[in-house]
């Protein structure tokens, strides 16, 4: 007998769900299924002997809990896993409907025992607890993606820098210094003293020659005189990508590698080091916008971030490590900024601080982003200064839109007067939204605990932030209300379905990975460090905190972190996608673009911080 | 393969619900025996030997045989059948464990637009066996199983001429016609019937059913088994359905 059916073959190799299968393993499948058609209304698994694997082929399958709540959504192309007639987690009250006539394949429960003995892939697929996501044996392809531990900015300092670095003694002249450097045809010289030539002392560079020759510095200067002191080093272990932030952030070209234990001078780092692997161009940009001399300069020059943004992401670096790159050239810009409204407005009336909140403030901005922004200033300020600061922050806020960071659509920006204020007021403000919040309140204190100093006075707002998270940390009230925010947002299960049934059709619905997928982690992770009392705004930091204090249970931590990388991956990949495509970065994914694989992940995604977030916040009415 | 389970009864005999239908039910066991009695030894007798279901018995508790036949043409008279497919359902449950498929030698060359339709050309016909052996196969499948077909009366037509020609008799079955039944469904429910709105990949459409490629034999009868799960569903959620009100019987047979 020879029968043929190939179209169910290639019916479950279509299937994200088993990818992970060997197509030697789907094919011998497929004469062990069993077909049912299930009306709209049945309960699933139907009755009799329903143990085993169900794939759906047309039609809709619901996951619910004991409140009718859906938890998943089974389309076409999604696996079940059937174990003592029941489908799900095991909670209690959960219960499956067929909410539209489907076609389902079931491989029953001894069939599919029998087929593992020769398939033993099939026996730990089976097992794999969690109904539709496969969370073990993913993490593999959520790293790879990510670029896995091999990605370039991870490597080490001392796989890239020079180990032979040319050095002298601080006493010679600025001539002798020079032509040491000419000789050995390299940028910098690291200096050190008599008595202890085996630690760096100082560090001459072409720019220190440049400054002194404009000064009409003798060239038999002693090179002590124009060297920079108080070196910034690093050691032979430090990712490259921490020594990339720390000359970005100082605006440097060369790091010295140190030892780790003595100090001993290993090699040098230099920014050519870095070219020759790309990334460096986040350096180079941050150094631009600090030459700029006007707005429009740096308009030219933001230009530059949305390539920046793809580079990082084509050379594998992590997406949220892309996204600290991206907010640190952000923060550079606001402070470029203030410094040109500053020369036009003339001196602030009073002591005052620039801040930021929402992902920029977390330091998980990417090249499409707007701005959340605040303003604080000293308590002793004059009457009058509230015009000064209104005028401060339209400049601001006007450049910032004009180089490409939108204003908030919320209103979050020091043009509102809600948004700029002295301390005493903010403390006010800060006192209600931490003690006994009312919704609004609640959503306006999920902005004040991601706030952060952008430029000035940094003790300003240290005690407010103090305040805020003792209050929030022992008021109940606060994270109860800051709970139901965060609950309010649910990853979009049904979207899958929705995609399934529509992709065919003129309208592809979109989904918006920052709202759907990572916004519920980020205002979980918010309230699980309020709970715990902890002092971190990024939101991996929170969620280790969160668990770190026993907010979190390790396993939804880990969950949660996954998730959260792989979708911020899938976004950052998706941007550049778009970038390199000549369009507008945005967060809303056609689902065509995806991968099955990608897709199925994604989902996975979804489902874990759907289940994570139930599990830290807990259902309706409770916290 | 198991026997049947089902059918209790010694022979034939209605059920107590089937009152209404019992002189036909009478006339298709007599015709039956006849048969039965003029088979030779082998799959046909054996399959009649098996008693047929008993027309009160519920469908759930029916087994079934989803078949198509791809043949040269419309009449049975002059065309040949030229492929055999099934598939076995236990109630509306299908198993594709049970899927079958047979090609038949043809006697005669395969008309070239027919092989077009089928895709099965003198060169592919060749490989399979003689008509006796494909009737073989498919009445040791159909054994204790009534038999469904999407428009059935063509199904029926070419399966009598086959085993005239080859048992010397022409059995009579127990068949279910999802074409008859999705009719019936939809004058009952007051539905107006389009002109081809009968056909089955238009019905399956209807019930969300996945489109296959079709003219293969198997894949056909998958189609017609799938959509009588479909029409089963839709009319009787409970699965106590008698048999003998989804049973087809054109009188030529019964």
């Amino acid at each position: 007998m020879n029968a043929e059916l190939d179209e169910i073959r290639e019916f479950l190799d279509q299937s994200p769900d088993l990818a992970e299968l060997s197509a030697e393993t789907r094919s011998a499948m497929v004469r062990r299924l069993t077909l049912r058609y299930l009306r709209h209304g049945a309960p699933f698994p139907p009755e009799g002997d329903s143990d085993g694997l169900w794939i759906v082929h047309t039609g809709a399958i619901d996951l619910l809990d004991a409140g009718d709540r859906l938890h998943d959504r089974l389309g076409e192309g999604d696996v079940a896993r059937v174990a003592d007639g029941a489908w799900g987690s095991g909670v209690a009250g959960e219960h499956g409907r067929v909410t539209e006539d489907a076609l389902v394949y079931h491989l029953p429960g001894p069939r599919a025992e029998d087929l593992a003995t020769r398939h033993p892939e099939l026996a730990d697929f089976l097992r794999t607890p969690g109904a539709p996501v496969a969370p073990d044996g993913e993490n593999a392809v959520m790293h790879a993606t990510e670029g896995g531990p091999d990605a370039l900015l991870t490597t080490p300092v001392s796989t890239l820098m020079s180990p032979q670095v040319l050095q002298g003694q601080s006493d010679i002249s600025l001539r002798e210094a020079a032509r040491l450097m000419t000789d050995a045809d390299v940028s910098a010289l690291v200096l050190h003293t008599a008595k202890d030539p085996d630690r760096p002392a100082g560090l001459l560079t072409d720019t220190d020659l440049r400054h002194a020759l404009a000064q009409d510095l003798p060239a038999d200067t002693p090179v002590h005189q124009c060297m920079a002191r108080d070196l910034v080093t690093v050691t032979g272990e430090t990712p490259v990508f921490e020594a990339l932030l720390e000359m970005a952030r100082r605006d440097i070209h060369h790091l010295p590698v140190v030892e780790p234990a003595g100090g001993r001078l290993a090699g040098i780092l230099s920014g050519t080091d870095l070219i020759r692997h790309q990334g460096t161009s986040a350096v180079h940009l941050i150094r631009d916008l600090r030459r700029a001399g006007s707005q429009e300069e740096l308009c030219q020059h933001m230009q530059g971030l949305a390539r920046l943004q793809v580079r990082l992401t084509e050379a594998g670096v992590d997406a949220l490590r892309t996204a600290q790159v991206i907010t640190l050239v952000v923060d550079t810009l606001t402070r470029c900024l203030i410094e040109l409204a500053e020369a036009r407005l003339g001196p602030a009336p009073a002591a005052w601080a620039w801040l930021a909140s929402g992902s920029q403030g977390r330091h998980e901005q990417l090249a499409h982003t707007d701005q959340d922004t605040a303003l604080i200033w000293d308590d002793g300020a004059p009457n009058d200064a509230d015009d000064w600061f209104a005028e401060l922050a339209r400049e601001v806020t006007d450049g910032l839109d004009a180089c490409g960071i939108r204003r908030c659509p919320g209103g979050v920006d020091p043009t509102h007067a809600a948004w700029r204020g002295p301390a005493s007021t903010w403390q006010e403000t800060f006192r209600r939204a931490f003690t006994r919040p009312d919704a609004q309140e609640a959503r306006l204190a999920a902005h004040y605990l991601d706030l952060r100093v952008i430029h000035g006075r940094g003790d300003l707002f240290t005690p407010l932030r103090e305040q805020a998270l003792d209050d929030g940390c022992r008021h109940e009230a606060a994270h109860t209300a800051m709970a139901v925010q965060a609950r309010e947002v649910r990853p979009p299960l049904g979207f899958f379905r929705r995609f399934v049934l529509e992709h065919d059709g003129e309208h592809t619905p979109a989904l918006d990975l920052k709202k759907r997928g990572l916004l519920p982690v980020v205002a979980l992770a918010r309230v699980c460090a309020l709970r715990a009392g902890a002092d971190a705004r990024g939101t991996l930091e929170r969620l280790r905190a969160a668990a770190h204090a026993g907010v979190l249970d390790p396993d939804s931590t880990r969950e949660l972190e996954e998730a959260f990388r792989f979708i911020a991956g899938v976004r950052a990949r998706h941007q550049a996608r778009r970038i390199a495509a000549g369009e507008a970065p945005d967060n809303h994914v056609d689902p065509t673009e995806l991968s099955g694989l990608e897709r199925s992940r994604l989902k996975a995604a979804f489902v874990r911080v759907d289940r994570a977030t139930r599990a830290a916040l807990g259902g309706e009415g409770e916290v | 393969m198991t026997r049947a389970a089902a059918p209790q009864r010694e022979a034939c005999a209605p059920g107590r619900a089937a009152f209404w239908l019992a002189p036909g039910y009478w006339r298709f066991c007599r015709a039956r025996d006849h048969a039965r009695s003029q088979a030779p030894a082998g799959a046909l007798r054996d399959c009649l030997n098996t008693p047929p279901p008993a027309p009160s018995q519920p469908v759930a508790r029916t087994r079934f045989l989803a078949v198509d036949i791809e043949t040269t043409g419309l009449d049975p008279q002059r065309d040949a059948i030229l492929s055999i497919g099934w598939v076995a359902l236990d109630g509306t449950s299908i198993d594709l464990a049970t899927a079958g498929h047979v090609l038949v030698r043809p006697q005669r060359e395969v008309p070239e637009q027919s092989a077009v339709i089928h895709g099965i050309t003198d060169h592919r016909a060749a490989t399979g066996g003689t008509p006796g052996e494909a009737l073989d196969a498919l009445f040791r499948a159909l054994d204790g199983r009534v038999l469904i077909a999407h428009h059935a009366a063509l199904e029926l037509g070419f399966l009598a001429r086959a085993c005239e020609r080859h048992y010397g008799t022409r059995p009579p079955l127990a068949v279910v016609d999802t074409l008859r039944l999705a009719e019936t469904s939809r004058r009952r429910a007051g539905r107006p019937i389009p002109a081809r709105g009968l056909r089955l990949h238009v019905l399956r459409g209807e019930y969300n059913l996945p489109a296959r490629r079709t003219h293969d034999a198997l894949l056909d009868a998958l189609g017609a088994a799938e959509l009588f799960a479909a029409l089963i569903a839709e009319r009787d959620p409970t699965g106590e359905l008698p048999l003998g009100r989804v049973l087809f019987r054109p009188r030529r047979l019964w």
